[in-house]
């Protein structure tokens, strides 16, 4: 494990965030006595987030590669499917982005309980793993399958109405963390060598993927339909003083209950396919235990010091300010901020790079997702003081996207849904999300941020992706025009 | 093809300390270099034990007359701003190979890196680097994507030991029980020339 460069990226990733609250702290928005808390929370997000990206890069990362290859050897469908939906659950009930956003679910809206949210998120997340996974070998068309299942969300969303909605896709948005990518990928690519299909094949899981929590928290919705509905219209925001000890207590208990299906999987696994050597098999020990820690320290920082003042500071903002200019500019501030510090957005960038033959530089690709971000957050921002109706935003968006899908290049689609969430990280769904509920004060209004930042790249990858059709389409014509006149 | 009259130098250097050392390498009269990315093993056994520690490291290859690489590694020895090893590694059928030092590379199947480590270990060595590589074995589908590797990807190991030591953990390394399985790897030695400390140690 290498903490040092973990160290380096979260920091990176923390610091933007915290000089811009001092900033604010000091200027329009004082915040007195939580500037304490929120300071030694963010020591603990740091030192957290640093514990569990390296123990999860050591515990948990191997085992996601290792059974990408046993199941490429295996060629059995019934058992990939069945390894597939066990390992997409466990991975997603112990994703600390999902605990975070069920717990603000469940402290806006005392009707849901963060544990069945958390279970329906990753059922769901397990059934579209399987459903990516059939495409995969049906070599089913990925632009087809993408528009038949937003189809299909949107009729629920009709029936289910915006609250729930904007909750739904907050889930969504929340599924794509840390742990589950590199699970979710290496199946994937298990998957599509074992189906001897090419590499287009491997693309687009995660996409798939990420539409199945949508489905689940709205099946939940239409289902209980009545009172849930009507307890999140009434819902406030909670206002509790929270002790450092006890919360770290229960946080421990509870990350020990999510992340109990994942370890026990990976045990049985170990003694039945996997078969690490003894050394190493130790070392996945040792980093699991590091993920454990972090995420403990993580989430109890996020509840202590963090997320309160987020929403403190979106408070104090929609108390000064009738108007919604200044804290819409915040937000475009804080989007464009938030995306940059997202490691995995690096990844992204460099890799849309790779694809196009560095014509399209990695910084035009951060410029396109910050400006997308930005934008998004600010929207939300706007959304809260005009009370725009979130199926709207969702219609609008994803309408585009859509649409782009069958423009863009089908390896910039690809790419574009697999990495809708990569650009909502631990600082979204803790900062901003907390940030918009204060501003908002109601739990109508308060979500769906995660889920419209979680799509801006859809937005803005495949605008990418157009632009380099474009400019492949002109360098080809000069080309054609140099001939001729060498002629 | 270069001429076979060059010898390797083979030299670990911590990392972003690579791009210096090749300036420094053509400085002495060297064509040019390879680098590659390794991970040096833990010095601290209690880091270990914590499985902490790990250094991301470069690799520095460079081809060259042994006057050279000789001058090369005097010139890094005094620039104390690079830190790291370097090793000169002679050709097969040179008179003057009463070297004290062995060389030893494993190629194992990637996850048995830890494992080899540590029977080297115990059986007398004192570090390791490890890089990630590629095999190319009749299955080759591998595909690159989001930084995930899948099949057939392997681990390649580097202990320098004294040529008693060498012997011993060539030994452990090949009894070792994970390792029986026909196919999970190769081994062999080369011979060291000069194995040299940089920077501050």
């Amino acid at each position: 494990m290498d903490l040092r460069t973990k160290a380096k990226e979260t920091l990176l990733s923390l610091l933007p965030i915290m000089g811009v609250v001092v900033i604010l702290n000091f200027t329009i928005a004082p915040m007195g006595s939580h500037m304490g808390p929120f300071l030694l929370g963010s020591v603990m997000l740091f030192a957290g987030l640093t514990l569990f990206l390296a123990g999860a890069e050591a515990g948990f990362s191997p085992v996601g590669e290792r059974l990408g290859v046993v199941m490429a050897q295996k060629k059995n469908l019934p058992f990939m499917l069945a390894i597939g939906f066990l390992i997409g659950f466990g991975v997603t009930f112990a994703e600390p982005d999902v605990n975070v956003l069920a717990y603000q679910v469940s402290s806006m809206n005392r009707s849901i309980n963060p544990t069945v949210l958390k279970l329906l998120i990753a059922i769901g997340l397990g059934l579209f793993i399987d459903l990516g996974l059939v495409r995969t070998i049906k070599r089913m068309k990925l632009n087809l399958l993408l528009d038949i299942l937003y189809l299909v969300t949107f009729g629920l969303i009709l029936i289910a109405g915006q609250a729930m909605a904007s909750i739904a896709f907050d889930a969504s948005g929340s599924t794509t963390g840390p742990l589950a990518v590199p699970f979710v990928l290496a199946i994937g690519l298990g998957v599509a060598q074992s189906s001897s299909g090419g590499s287009e094949d491997s693309f687009g899981l995660t996409g798939i993927a990420s539409v199945g929590p949508i489905f689940a928290v709205l099946m939940m919705a239409v289902f209980t339909r009545g009172n849930a509905a009507a307890a999140a219209e009434s819902g406030e925001v909670a206002e509790e003083a929270i002790k450092l000890f006890p919360k770290m207590l229960e946080v421990t208990k509870n990350t020990a209950i999510g992340l109990a299906p994942l370890v026990g999987l990976i045990l049985i696994l170990q003694f039945t396919m996997l078969k690490f050597p003894p050394v190493k098999f130790r070392l996945i020990c040792t980093g699991i235990i590091f993920g454990f820690v972090g995420i403990v320290i993580f989430l109890t920082g996020v509840e202590y010091g963090f997320s309160p003042v987020g929403r403190l500071l979106g408070e104090i903002l929609s108390a000064r300010y009738s108007s919604m200019l200044v804290p819409s500019l915040i937000a475009l501030l804080f989007g464009a901020i938030v995306v940059t510090a997202e490691p995995a957005v690096w990844v992204l960038t460099n890799q849309v790079e790779e694809v196009t033959a560095g014509r399209i530089k990695h910084t035009t690709v951060l410029l396109a997702l910050s400006a997308g971000v930005a934008v998004c957050v600010a929207l939300s921002v706007i959304r809260v003081y005009l009370n725009i109706n979130y199926i709207i935003f969702i219609f609008v968006l994803v309408g585009i996207s859509l649409i782009l899908s069958w423009i863009a290049p089908p390896l910039f689609v690809a790419i574009a849904f697999d990495s809708g969430g990569v650009a909502s990280g631990p600082m979204s769904t803790t900062f901003i999300l907390s940030f918009i509920m204060g501003l908002s004060g109601s739990a109508e209004l308060g979500f769906g941020v995660v889920g419209m930042i979680a799509m801006s790249p859809l937005v803005a990858i495949q605008v990418l992706g157009v632009v380099f059709k474009v400019k492949e389409r002109k360098v080809l014509k000069k080309k054609e025009e140099r001939k001729n006149v060498g002629a | 093809m270069l001429v076979l009259e060059k010898n390797l130098l083979y030299s670990i250097v911590r990392y972003g300390d690579s791009g210096r050392f090749v300036e420094l390498a053509r400085s002495q009269g060297a064509g040019g270099a390879t680098v590659f990315l390794a991970k040096g093993t833990a010095s601290s056994s209690v880091l270990r034990a914590l499985g902490l520690g790990e250094r991301r490291r470069e690799v520095v290859l460079v081809l060259a007359g042994e006057d050279t690489a000789r001058s090369i590694i005097k010139a890094a020895q005094k620039d104390n701003k690079i830190e790291g090893v370097s090793i000169l590694i002679g050709n097969a059928g040179e008179e003057d190979m009463d070297t004290k030092l062995k060389m030893i590379t494993v190629i194992v199947n990637s996850g048995y890196a830890e494992d080899v480590m540590a029977a080297a270990r115990k059986a007398g060595a004192t570090g390791g680097t490890v890089t990630h590589a590629r095999g190319t074995a009749p299955n080759d589908g591998s595909e690159k994507f989001f930084g995930v590797t899948i099949v057939p990807e392997k681990e390649m190991i580097t202990i320098v030991a004294d040529q008693e030591k060498a012997k011993t953990i060539v030994q452990t390394i090949k009894t070792l029980p994970c390792l029986q399985t026909p196919g999970v790897g190769v081994l062999y030695v080369q011979d060291v020339k000069e194995f040299e400390n940089l920077g501050s140690k």
